[in-house]
């Protein structure tokens, strides 16, 4: 009696069992969830980017939790130029942001973006200036490549330094019409020069990420205070014989 | 005069008109008129003035900064082994499944310029129906069908310095004493440097210690920009949180820290434990009854992941000497693992080898009170070496790198060659997790 009640609870078990896994082989995107990037040591990174730092605090924020998240979030798509990745960015991703301070005053913003790369995930962090919201520094958590010591090194990492989402909106019209203007600086950015063809993926790729990054810094945090620019060259490259920004700038 | 008045009005003529081209040069194209291209679309704009600021509002105060994960695991268990001498009532089955629902909360806590803490509770609602003695659950036996179980139960305080002598004083020491108490993993192997949510196989402190986690408090944090620590005082009980006479652990781990990981892919660190701790059900019959084990531990461990461009390659090896009750011990644990750069295909082969010297049983170390029993005798026919070969695949629908969303599927094959207290053979397991 026992053993018969044992094998009809196992039998519900093996069933079940069985019909999640059919499931997930029809659709294997009910698999798929939100992924978020944080630093495992933030004490240690911190301190390595902001030296005089008294404290910091770690905000976790989503798009979904936003009054407008929805729209905030198809917004989003628009200003990166691509696609979201069903992956690492979602509605409910949720992204944290370290604030840094020095006593009470708040000396800068560090956050971080998961994109994929060659030889696997790039977590790419930015330390921005909370007030010209300015990039101070590009540092790296995860970067499995085979450049990886190159795009660690300082004279690569040191070309992004000073520049703002702004530069990047302001790149999707000079790249289509006034590629020699002074203020198109996001051109002046070369990958590291030792850099194999191979590894240009993930050049690309850190490219977009630092995009991403501020993108999503701008919509969650400064409220919208680039999208001026980013209106801007749309405006114009919209124009009759404007055409629309080409993908992985 | 005529001649001069005429060339005067001429002259003023000429002036005119060259100032007013001077004037017309002076001011810049006409915008209208000009084409729109060549002009600098973005001169007029200025950077907006902002305060960053995140909108929280729309969460609850109990859901700010917190991250709640569901988390659901089957497993089912089948083995062919030719001499099991812990067959009890619920160790008979040939086949066995443990199916688990449950969540994982984690909180932190603010101020209005540092986070404070934060807390982490993780359990889980599990029915198991049979038993058998597996690597990965060994504490399972008195669960039987249905059982809450909580794993992960702590809190983390970050540099409590700062409440006694304030945050810009104690900020030299961010990051170098964090207090943890609560129930974690052990500080010996790379248990604790392995958020073990994305483990498919498990590491050694289960079969070595007979837990890996244990109720403790005491301190974290960086030594160096290269170095980490970790040196708690354990309960020494294991699952449940008990003083039954044993006084307790003393477990030190100092290992190399994350920037060495993120930068080089390598972790590896020395711990050791020191004390008393109370049999597992499993080994309250290996060591004669006693329900005290005097320990002690020490060991290097390594952790070394090759990324290439066909996927990633890791080494993974624990190594751990010491004595349970006067009886020397000597445990390893090698490990070599693969998976594609996608994530979403793994493979594992692990040896895993304890040896414990079966001498003279002890009778100083412990406080005895169960009776000898079978399993003493038979554990002297195999020498005291308990030997074991496990190789697993596992497919991952999600396999997040930092472990906040897993989805995958492992079939593994323990092969035990020899093991006093489970015999010899071959156990299969089927597992499915999915934590989001």
């Amino acid at each position: 009696m026992i053993f018969s009640r044992l094998y009809s609870v196992r039998k519900v078990f093996l069933v079940s069992l069985i019909g999640i896994l059919i499931s997930l082989c029809l659709n294997p995107h009910v698999a798929s969830a939100a992924i978020g990037c944080t630093l495992t040591n933030p004490a240690q990174d911190l301190r390595f980017v902001f030296p005089d730092m008294t404290s910091y605090k770690e905000d976790v924020v989503t798009f979904s939790s936003l009054a407008n998240g929805e729209y905030q979030f198809k917004e989003l798509e628009s200003r990166i130029g691509r696609e979201t990745d069903p992956v690492f960015d979602r509605i409910d991703t949720p992204y944290t942001v370290y604030s840094i301070f020095r006593g009470a005053e708040k000396i800068g913003i560090v956050h971080g973006v998961n994109i994929p790369g060659k030889g696997g995930v790039i977590q790419l962090f930015l330390s921005v200036d909370p007030s010209t919201r300015g990039i101070r520094q590009i540092f790296f958590q995860r970067l499995e490549s085979p450049a990886s010591k190159l795009f660690r090194d300082k004279p690569f990492r040191i070309q992004f330094e000073g520049l703002s989402l702004a530069d990047w909106y302001m790149h999707d019209y000079y790249r289509e019409k006034d590629p020699s203007n002074s203020r198109h600086k996001i051109a002046q950015i070369h990958p590291p020069k030792d850099l194999s063809e191979e590894s240009l993926i993930d050049y690309y790729a850190i490219m977009q990420g630092v995009r991403k990054n501020l993108v999503i810094l701008d919509l969650l945090l400064f409220q919208r205070a680039s999208d001026q620019y980013f209106l801007r060259a749309q405006e114009r490259l919209n124009e009759p014989t404007g055409v629309r920004p080409k993908e992985g700038s | 005069m005529p001649h001069s008045s005429l060339g005067q009005s001429f002259g003023r003529i000429i002036l005119g008109l060259l100032l007013f081209f001077i004037i017309a040069w002076s001011f810049p194209p006409v915008s209208i008129a000009a084409p729109r291209d060549g002009i600098d679309p973005f001169t007029d704009l200025e950077p907006r003035a902002t305060s960053p600021t995140a909108d929280p509002s729309q969460e609850p105060w109990w859901a700010q900064n917190t991250q709640f994960r569901r988390e659901l695991f089957l497993q089912t268990v089948v083995r062919d082994v030719s001499y099991q001498p812990e067959r009890t009532e619920n160790t008979s089955s040939e086949i066995s499944n443990r199916h688990s629902i449950g969540f994982e909360w984690l909180r932190r806590f603010q101020s209005e310029t540092s986070t404070i803490g934060s807390c982490d509770l993780q359990a889980r609602l599990v029915r198991r129906d049979g038993y058998i003695p597996i690597i990965s659950d060994r504490e399972g036996e008195d669960r039987i069908p249905w059982a809450v179980e909580y794993h992960n139960a702590y809190c983390d305080l970050y540099n409590p310095a700062s409440f006694l002598v304030g945050a810009e004083q104690a900020s030299s020491l961010i990051g170098v004493a964090n207090l943890r108490i609560g129930r974690f993993y052990l500080p010996l192997g790379l248990n604790l440097a392995t958020d073990t949510h994305g483990t498919v196989l498990q590491l050694s402190n289960d079969q070595n210690i007979g837990f890996e986690r244990d109720w403790y408090a005491g301190f974290w944090g960086n030594l160096t920009e290269y170095a980490s620590y970790d040196i708690y005082y354990l309960v020494g009980s294991g699952y449940d949180f008990r003083f039954a006479g044993q006084s307790g652990l003393l477990g030190v781990r100092v290992g190399t820290s994350t920037s060495i990981k993120n930068r080089y892919g390598l972790e590896a660190g020395v711990g050791a434990l020191v004390g008393e701790r109370l049999a597992s059900p499993h080994q309250a019959a290996i060591f004669d009854g006693s329900d005290i084990i005097r320990t002690m531990r020490v060991g290097p461990d390594l952790r070394y992941i090759v990324p290439t461009e066909r996927g990633s390659f890791t080494l993974t090896n624990e190594l751990s000497v010491g004595s349970d009750n006067n009886r020397s011990t000597v445990m390893q644990l090698h490990q070599f693992g693969y998976l594609t750069n996608k994530r979403q295909l793994g493979a594992n082969l692990q040896l895993r080898q304890q040896w414990l010297d079966q001498g003279t049983p002890s009778t100083s170390g412990g406080h005895h009170h169960h009776p000898p029993t079978d399993a003493l005798v038979n554990t002297s026919r195999s020498g005291g070496v308990s030997r074991s070969i496990i190789y697993d695949i596992a497919w991952y629908f999600t396999n997040d790198i930092a472990n906040a969303n897993l989805h995958w599927m492992d079939l593994s094959v323990e092969q035990i060659i020899s093991s006093p207290s489970r015999g010899s053979g071959s156990i299969v397991s089927l597992q499915y997790y999915r934590y989001w």
